[in-house]
């Protein structure tokens, strides 16, 4: 073992070293690249654990899918028309957001009538509200246009 | 001698390269699998953010509110035409009166409608045809 040989040996891993260097630095940050997107990932998928309800308890009708909450607004859209003497003249599904339930609605009548309902559609639980709508006079009465929205989850 | 002392010292750089490929072949395979599995729940969380933002103002606000308000607060000649509450949460009333002034003023003294301003006014057989309009929350 001579210190000329040594020296030699050195020199060659040194070299062999710096030449690896880039290709080591290349994926050494690919590798840092891919860890940070899995905590990112991570992070999403395990935040909605928390915010999966939409309203307070009690305030969504809480029913399987959409066409049910569907379905539970046209009931008590007409069982209160009946209970206020109102002509529902037109009710249809709408579309909305995944989370809600809606349903368009054409109704009319006399006015405290209209007013009654309008306020006991939205005093009831669980929640619904009108989101968006339009009162008009028509003859003696007034008609509503709506689209009434429910949190059905 | 030279030649092991040389594999001796590349070995490092060289065992950090091969460790760094396998290292990384793993996460990406972590990485596939959570965005499969991440994705219904994005698009979940899209979904109740976008029913969050449609529900937050009418929540707020019944309408049965906003129409008691206007029902008490018209003056006892002026007639509502339309009272239409868009998409947007914004409010817009078109009353009929013979005084478009003391309409104003009633309006304004009302606390539910303070937000109501002019939009426009024109003049129609029944009297002056008033619009009013308040912006989105």
């Amino acid at each position: 073992m001579t210190r000329a040989g040594i020296l030699a040996g050195v020199g060659a891993g040194l070299v062999a070293g710096l030449a690896l260097m880039p290709a080591t630095r290349e994926s050494l940050a690919a590798l840092s690249a891919l860890r940070s997107e899995r905590a990112t990932l991570a992070l999403a998928a395990a935040a909605p654990a928390a915010p999966t309800t939409l309203l307070v308890t009690g305030q969504s009708l809480n029913v399987a899918d959409q066409a049910a909450g569907r379905a539970a607004i046209e009931t008590r859209v007409q069982a209160l028309s009946k209970a206020n003497g109102l002509l529902v003249e037109k009710m249809r599904d709408a579309q909305s957001s995944a989370a809600l339930a809606a349903v368009s609605l054409r109704i009319s009548g006399q006015e405290k009538a209209l007013l009654s309902f309008i306020d006991t559609l939205e005093r009831e639980q669980p929640l619904m509200r009108m989101q968006m709508w339009r009162i008009e006079p028509v003859g003696s009465g007034v008609r509503l246009h709506a689209t009434i929205v429910a949190a059905w989850q | 001698m030279p030649v092991a002392t040389a594999l001796l010292l590349a070995m490092g750089p060289a065992a950090t390269l091969v460790g760094a490929k396998i290292l990384a072949e793993r996460e990406a395979a972590v990485v596939a699998d959570l965005r499969r599995n991440a994705a219904p729940q994005l698009s979940r969380q899209r979904d109740l953010a976008d029913a969050r933002a449609l529900l937050a103002p009418v929540v707020a606000r019944p309408a049965a509110l906003t129409i008691q308000a206007f029902a008490k607060a018209l003056p006892a000649d002026a007639r509502l035409l339309r009272l239409e509450q868009y998409a947007s949460g914004a409010l817009e009333a078109e009353v009929v009166t013979s005084d478009p002034d003391q309409l104003r003023g009633a309006i304004r003294q009302e606390a539910a409608l303070r937000r109501m301003r002019d939009a426009s006014q024109r003049q129609a057989d029944a009297g002056m045809i008033v619009t009013l309009r308040q912006d989105a929350p």
